[in-house]
């Protein structure tokens, strides 16, 4: 297990190496200038290269490139070109804003795992039914439309909620109240998913042998489903909230931007329009490492609940 | 979902269409499809009015107002229209950026199952590219190339690759031991013809499948990243710049997001249908 | 000494109702502050919070818009090379260092060094030697004489910096110690901004005690919390919300004709622009007052180039506009070389909405026009290469000043950067430089008007519009100062429980 472990963590090397790489060369292939943008529309010539010699950006592109990795491996990921705020700091603050509404969303993603049952133990049923069609909606619904319209109907008109930004702490009713809709934009669309999964996870283990030999030993149908067949569908539906997991400490961009939420995925958005390199390049390196390592933790996980699967 | 058989594709057909029209998903999600279709090929036809003609005398008109059904926006432009030509736009972004995406990700996940080889490097890409946040590749590369329909059609190509070809592999690494393959292996077919004629017609239904729903996916990424405002442009009639445009009548004129969401909202469904429909229909294993 | 024992009262004042009560005063941002070192920003939010950390040697004063002493008491010109500035005494920065004349000549060095990357750095371009004279006395010589030097050193670049915090921090980006009303407390990136009133200051203090900046980015929002009264105050409000915001009797709107220009302008590497007539062909297609009027309250129309609240701006200079006639432009391009043109368009602010209405107008004079809407950073850079056609831009004049308007917009010194049109008039360029080099300021007035005319007339930019600054707070906020140059102080307002 343990080898597994640090093969795995091996294996994250080149891929995080790729995702470096790869958000080097687009950015710095990417037609604006940082250095015209900092200077604004007013800024002559000269002002613009003095900016541009400042941040280094007057060197060859390996040089840089290895400027900034020699600097990642000391774990410094460099200061905003814009800010000139250390980037790793940049990110600290923002980070426990995404946290808190990426472990909200997945409470609430987690309504799909009894959602799925309900629907799988009625099979074809009048609520079977009516849940598998609510979940292909609920995957199809676009999320910034979704955010638009949760503010409409309960920020604006019933004036429920609030309609913008997380309140500190999390734990007073004002924090929960605010995380609230962002949560549902952010979860539809994976409790959805969650719901179709259980549900054929169920179907498929609740035709297996050992449920039918425990029906058969005249086991309480509740105790049937929850005992027995749900710990086997979990298996599937841990792995799929893992990666959704790790998406969303990355991937909360839009409903960040609907909710006016301070997170990193919206830095990350406000980074690439500033053009301010070295805090993409540190937003995206911090996310992909969250959901490569996030993945890694799934199959632990994963190989823990199935020990059949582990040692091959 | 990868499942495949050996069997040569030819001969299923007729049970297969059979049972196309048992499944109610597939009804409905065809329906809707050519339904868009339709509008879309249309679509000067059934738009009421010129949807880029701008008529200062009748600005944010609410909906059911005579001669504009669904109202007007802050420039006196037909509401109804510019979503009758949005469904042109969105169905060619999604159609080409998905064939785009399936074109190259099957093409490497071909290369990748089939030459032992090839494997190894290729797969490191896609990993790396899936580790990649899928909406941010996106942002960073419209960020890149600039704002506009063709790059978002790039964009969203780009990441459908890695998944096509993590399905395309896992199917070729399944049918590649089959009988029929190392037949023709064995009477020294070239390995073109081997690639194209023996394994890709029997990997088909995954891929086609996954086509269907990416093909939502691909909707939406497109609409949300004109939403961002990094998609489709003014005065573009394209869903999500719509409602982004329509974000600061929200208060006022909520028709002006709230139609355009409902148009985004039928077609990412009717081809998430349409998927299911034809996993039933292709793959009957898994429901 | 009256005013002393005022002051004296007015302290004791405060300190009793320090005692008492705090009072907040909360401004909702769209985006964060880049960061608090004026030397090194230029953005509209850290501009707002370094206008009430720092200060200048001279400012416009908010009722007369006139330049006035504010750190230098007093200037004097021996020669037309040479300034020398008196400065005020009894000044201290917030982390008590004196506020004297090597506190300015070293922010203005540091302005000058290539290494500190100001992006404002041109406006110490003409600057030869800074020299400390005393304690409290500066001379500073120039290279050419430099008639716009006073407005330029009310520009928010050019506030003091603690030569001592300067010193301890390398830069002020994230420590701003300043001479101002208000103090830096605390900033959490990307959220909020907390400044505290500076108790020791040297002129009336602020009777708000708390300056609070919050980032809510959706105009929506910003509303919203002004009526929930959780912020005191907005700016940069698209026009189609302010309906919602007169709607409410509680809240106030204060507007003021302002500085800056947004405009139409050609790439005149191009050959079609060169041809006068296909220009004239533009600027007669185009009917501003459409834009004016669908703008509303946040934007008063006039077709010159430099603004009825910019120095330099004479009454009647629009009559040298050409007049809006389609018909004419309809035969105008049928003479000249027409193609179809691409109008560039930035993707912020009121651009996208105005370019739609630009389009229609060229249409209807049978100008084929289609647009490129381009993101903002990209915009920047693709505009100082010269890949547009026609594009959209502003300018929004910071010192208020008619040569700090033309020179980096249309001194063909500036081609390659700020001259985004190529424009080179050998005409305008002798009109700018000499406006630049007069010290005297009735002069200065006659050769901007003189230019700005020429180029009217020379169609250099065709102008749309130009802005009213407008912020709108609750009635419980008074004695907010707003500047024709969107600036706008917290310093005198007071605020009610």
């Amino acid at each position: 297990m343990l080898q597994y472990t640090l093969r795995r963590l091996l294996e994250m090397v080149p891929v995080l190496f790729g995702v470096t790489v790869l958000t080097f060369l687009i950015l710095h292939l990417a037609p604006g200038d940082p250095a015209v943008l900092i200077g604004g529309p007013t800024a002559s010539a000269q002002d613009i290269e003095n900016i541009r010699i400042r941040m280094g950006l007057d060197r060859p592109l390996y040089e840089q490139f290895f400027t900034y990795i020699a600097g990642l491996l000391q774990g410094d990921l460099g200061e905003s070109l814009q800010r000139r705020e250390a980037v790793s700091q940049m990110i600290a603050v923002r980070l426990p804003n995404t946290i808190f509404l990426a472990i909200a969303s997945m409470v609430v993603t987690l309504i799909g795992v009894p959602l799925g049952v309900a629907a799988a133990v009625r099979r074809n049923g009048p609520v079977d039914l009516l849940l598998m069609n609510l979940s292909l909606a609920g995957v199809s619904i676009p999320n910034f439309w979704l955010g638009l319209l949760l503010i409409v109907f309960f920020a604006v008109d019933l004036q429920w909620l609030p309609a913008a930004g997380l309140a500190q702490p999390w734990w007073s009713v004002e924090g929960l109240r605010s995380v609230v809709l962002p949560a549902i934009t952010l979860g539809t669309a994976g409790m959805a998913l969650v719901a179709r999964l259980t549900r054929s996870g169920m179907l498929e283990v609740l035709n297996n042998d050992y449920v039918r030999t425990a029906r058969a030993k005249g086991l309480a149908e509740r105790r049937v489903v929850y005992r027995h067949a749900l710990r086997n569908t979990l298996i599937p539906v841990v792995t799929v909230l893992g990666l959704n997991f790790g998406a969303l400490l990355g991937g909360a961009v839009v409903t960040e931007t609907v909710f006016a939420i301070n997170g990193i995925g919206r830095l990350t958005v406000d980074s690439i329009l500033s053009r301010d390199y070295a805090v993409v390049q540190g937003c995206v390196i911090f996310i992909a490492t969250m959901f490569v390592l996030v993945n890694l933790l799934v199959d632990l996980v994963y190989a823990l609940l199935s020990p059949q699967l582990r040692y091959q | 979902m990868t499942t495949a058989t050996g069997e040569p594709v030819a001969r299923r057909m007729p049970v297969r269409l059979r049972r196309m029209f048992r499944s109610p998903h597939f009804v409905l999600g065809a329906g809707l499809v050519l339904i868009l279709v339709v509008v879309a090929v249309f679509a000067p036809y059934l738009a009421p009015h010129d949807p880029y003609f701008q008529n200062y005398g009748a600005v944010l008109q609410p909906v059911g107002t005579a001669g504009h059904m669904l109202g007007t926006d802050q420039f006196g432009r037909d509401v109804l229209s510019r979503v009758i030509f949005g469904t042109r736009i969105s169905l060619t972004v999604g159609v080409t950026s998905v064939a785009l995406g399936l074109l190259v990700g099957v093409l490497l996940g071909l290369l990748a199952g089939y030459f032992r080889r090839l494997d190894r490097p290729i797969m490191m890409i896609v990993d790396v590219l899936i580790a990649f946040p899928g909406i941010l590749l996106a942002i960073a590369i419209v960020a890149a190339l600039g704002p506009g329909l063709e790059n978002v059609i790039l964009a969203v190509a780009f990441f459908s690759v890695p998944t096509f070809a993590r399905i395309t592999r896992a199917s070729v690494l399944a049918v590649r031991e089959e009988e029929y393959v190392a037949a023709a292996v064995a009477l020294g077919s070239p390995t073109r013809r081997i690639l194209l004629g023996s394994i890709l017609p029997n990997i088909v239904s995954p891929i086609l499948i996954y086509a269907s729903l990416r093909l939502a996916t691909s909707i939406l990424t497109a609409a949300t990243l004109s939403f961002l405002g990094l998609g489709a442009q003014p005065p573009t009639a394209e869903w999500g710049a719509m409602i982004n445009d329509g974000r600061t009548y929200l208060y006022s004129a909520r028709y002006l997001s709230i139609v355009p969401g409902i148009a985004i909202f039928v077609s990412v469904l009717a081809f998430n249908l349409l998927g299911d429909g034809l996993r039933d229909v292709l793959d009957p294993k898994t429901k | 000494m009256k005013r002393l024992v005022q002051l004296v009262a007015l302290t004791g004042f405060l300190a009793l109702s320090l005692a008492t009560a705090q009072t907040t005063f909360t401004y909702a941002a769209q985006a964060d502050a880049v960061g608090l070192s004026p030397v090194l920003t230029n953005d509209q939010v850290s501009s707002v919070a370094n206008r009430h950390i720092y200060e200048n040697l001279v400012r416009s004063d908010p009722d007369s818009g006139e330049l006035v002493p504010w750190l230098a008491e007093s200037w004097e010109t021996p020669d037309e090379n040479t300034w020398i500035f008196h400065l005020r005494e009894g000044v201290t920065f917030h982390d008590g260092t004196p506020f004297n004349a090597e506190a300015v000549r070293a922010t203005f060095e540091r302005i000058r060094d290539p290494e500190t990357a100001s992006p404002r750095a041109s406006i110490m371009a003409p600057v030869d030697q800074i020299e400390v004279v005393d304690e409290l006395t500066l001379r500073i010589t120039t290279n050419e004489p430099y008639g716009a030097f006073l407005a330029a050193l009310s520009h928010t670049n050019a506030a003091i910096e603690s030569p001592a915090a300067v010193e301890e921090y390398g830069d002020l980006m994230r420590n701003p110690v300043g001479t101002g009303p208000y103090r830096f407390e605390n900033w959490v990136s990307g959220d909020r901004i907390s400044l505290v009133a500076n108790d020791e200051y040297w002129g009336t203090p602020a009777q708000i005690d708390r300056f609070e900046i919050v980032v809510i980015p959706d105009a929506n929002t910003q509303i919203a919390l002004l009526e929930t009264g959780e912020v005191d105050l907005v700016d940069s409000l698209p026009p189609e919300l302010l309906a919602r915001v007169h709607q409410n009797p509680s809240m106030v709107v204060a507007t003021e004709q302002g500085t800056p220009v947004r405009f139409l302008s050609f790439n005149f590497n191009e050959p079609l622009w060169q041809d006068e007539r296909a220009r004239e062909a533009i600027a007669s297609a185009i009917n501003a007052e459409v834009i004016v009027n669908l703008l509303g309250e946040v934007a008063y129309g006039s077709c010159s180039i430099v603004g009825p609240e910019v120095f330099g701006y004479v009454e009647g200079a629009e009559e040298s506009c050409t007049p809006y006639n389609p018909e004419h432009a309809a035969e105008l391009w049928s003479q000249v070389d027409a193609r179809p043109v691409t109008l560039w368009v930035p993707n912020t602010e009121n651009y996208p909405r105005a370019a739609q209405i630009i389009q229609g107008q060229l249409s209807q004079a049978g100008i084929d026009v289609s647009l490129n809407t381009v993101e903002w950073g990209a915009y920047l850079s693709a505009t100082a290469n010269y890949e547009q056609d026609l594009f959209l831009l502003g300018w929004s004049n910071v010192t208020g000043d008619g040569s700090e308007l033309f020179y980096p917009n249309l001194h063909s010194d500036n081609i390659g950067s700020s001259n985004r049109s190529a424009y080179s008039n050998p005409e305008a360029d002798a009109l700018i430089d000499q406006s630049r080099e007069t010290t005297d300021q009735d002069e200065r007035e006659r050769l901007i008007d003189e230019a700005n005319r020429l180029m009217i007339a020379d169609h250099a930019w065709v102008t749309l519009f130009h802005e009213v600054v407008l912020v709108a707070h609750s009635d419980r906020v008074q004695g907010v100062d707003v500047m024709p140059n969107g600036d706008w102080f917290i310093s005198g307002a007071t605020i009610a429980e």
